[in-house]
């Protein structure tokens, strides 16, 4: 291998000179080099090319996503799996198999899986996980080809392992993502078909025996406004999943924006909500109006929807609160209930129905409207005034959501 | 004496229909919200006939099927699931189950038969 010193060595560029190993010095490169697996490489080298990459990921349209931090250490345990897999002895036998998808890596397998897995709750598209890979590979074969490698057996050998390994944690890692995604869209239509056959099943009832003889008046006076909520609960659930559809198609929410008061839209959503929970207690705690230039049905459909939640969800006999503030730029309205708290896995997937569906689609016992359509739709109107919703579920204070709305028109 | 029905559903609009469908077959109805309130219900009472929802809170219509069938007092009370999702049924042993949504004369000729 001493020989072949002269061969591969080339100039390093200068702007790779930041991405040698401390010890290494200019003068050694090639003969340090030439003994470096690739696998020492990724390791030695981890920060640069998570960074490298990192710059090269941003080009890929993936704005919008988890924290980059966060992106970064998925990156950096696929790098590292990969590295030991290039490490783990194998036959010519075994490569033949692996290259013909037959045997394949279980370090590889089970480390990708998770990466999928963690992809899909992430919120990430098909497009945006693959094209994860595709910097990741690039990414790595640039800088270890920047160094000066050229094809040495050993090296080729090592890049064989490398794409075999990028290979096949790309596949494992795509075929968990689109299982993950169609047990969520499975789940996603039996609950629509529930949740709509449940006040279904109010309305038809109900209608069969209004034409029972020996029906009374008290006994219609009791069924015809429950028909009435259950037709008003199907008709919210229609247009919510119209709102999900046209989202996900890529169509815009039409938005209506006029001056108007939040005070205004608080009460008009507290009212609503309290015709669904005629039980329920709610407290407003608002002092003046906030004046804004806002979509009032837009933001009363959000708070109207939060209340909801709320109230189904608060423990019994519990009030909801509702609370309004502003400073000179915007609005801030939560709403706090003190029922069970939401799990953290629930928390974190709270605004996306797909992914919070594929998280824990068995253990859910769901009430009436519950696909969770209702707060992405809030998160998008949220985010059609340039505003944002939050939430945080504690022991201390009960779960609260908070919607921070702008009072100026976004500039869109 | 009026034969007893126990009804269970989260779904409070749901569970005021079937008590007045059921008092109008002539049933006397009790109630609970979900599995575990009306676990607590059979405590101390047992129906002829136990018509329960399967998704609920707290404790969902399986879970209740099981601890019934288990237990001296309920092993041999019909049960009946009314749910719009009937493939969520896990549970092993004898029930009747009606999808919903469903009609009146459905429930009655359902129940009647389940009583008799």
């Amino acid at each position: 291998m001493g020989q072949q010193v002269g061969a591969i060595v080339s100039k390093p560029s200068f702007a790779f000179r930041r991405y040698l190993p401390h010890p290494v010095r200019l003068g050694h490169f090639a003969v340090i080099l030439d003994h470096m697996k690739l696998s020492t490489f990724i390791i030695t080298n981890m920060e640069q090319v998570l960074a490298e990459w990192d710059r090269f990921a941003r080009t890929l349209e993936l704005e919008g996503l988890p924290s980059r931090m966060e992106v970064r250490d998925h990156a950096e345990q696929i790098l590292r799996t990969i590295a030991r897999d290039i490490d783990t002895e194998q036959s010519a036998e075994q490569q033949q198999r692996k290259s013909q998808g037959l045997s394949p890596s279980s370090i590889v397998a089970s480390g990708a899986s998770i990466y999928g897995t963690a992809r899909q709750h992430d919120g990430f598209t098909l497009l945006q996980l693959t094209a994860e890979f595709r910097a990741l590979r690039a990414t790595v074969q640039r800088l270890w080809f920047a160094v000066g490698n050229a094809l040495t057996p050993a090296h080729s050998a090592d890049l064989i392992r490398f794409n075999e390994a990028i290979d096949q944690a790309l596949a494992e890692s795509v075929g968990t993502y689109v299982a993950q995604a169609s047990r969520a869209k499975d789940t996603f239509l039996a609950i629509l078909g529930h949740d709509l056959r449940n006040p279904l099943a109010t309305i038809a009832l109900s209608s069969s025996l209004l034409g029972q003889p020996g029906m009374t008046k008290e006994g219609i006076a009791l069924l015809a406004p429950r028909i009435k909520r259950s037709a008003s609960m199907m008709n919210s659930m229609i247009n919510d999943l119209l709102e999900y559809a046209r989202a996900e198609l890529g169509g815009e929410m039409p938005m209506a924006f006029a001056d108007s008061d939040m005070l205004d839209i608080c009460h008009a959503a507290v009212i609503d909500a309290s015709a669904v929970h005629a039980h329920c207690s709610f407290v407003v705690n608002a002092k003046e109006p906030v004046l804004g230039c806002f979509d009032q049905i837009r933001l009363q459909q959000v708070f109207t929807n939060l209340l909801n939640n709320a109230a189904q969800y608060r423990g019994d006999e519990m009030p909801v609160t509702m609370t309004l503030s502003s400073d000179a730029d915007s609005a801030t309205i939560s709403i706090q209930n003190s029922g069970a708290l939401i799990p953290k896995e629930a928390i974190d997937a709270i605004f996306d129905p797909m992914v919070q569906l594929a998280i824990v689609p068995e253990q859910r016992e769901r009430a009436t409207t519950s696909l969770g359509l209702g707060l992405y739709i809030a998160k998008k109107i949220a985010e059609a005034h340039d505003g944002s919703i939050g939430v945080e579920s504690r022991d201390s204070t009960g779960t609260t959501f908070t919607v921070v709305i702008p009072k100026v028109r976004p500039s869109y | 004496m009026n034969k007893s029905i126990l009804i269970v559903d989260d779904e409070p609009d749901f569970l005021d229909v079937i008590e007045v469908a059921l008092m109008m077959g002539g049933y006397h109805v009790m109630r609970a919200k979900d599995g575990k309130h009306a676990w607590d219900i059979l405590e101390n009472q047992t129906p002829s006939i136990i018509l329960s929802d399967h998704s609920m809170p707290r404790m969902n219509g399986c879970e209740l099927f099981d601890l019934v069938r288990n237990s001296r007092q309920g092993k041999n009370v019909p049960f009946l699931f009314m749910t719009a999702m009937p493939e969520r049924i896990t549970s092993v042993g004898t029930y009747s189950v009606l999808r919903k949504p469903f009609q009146f004369d459905v429930l009655m000729a359902k129940v009647d038969s389940m009583c008799s």
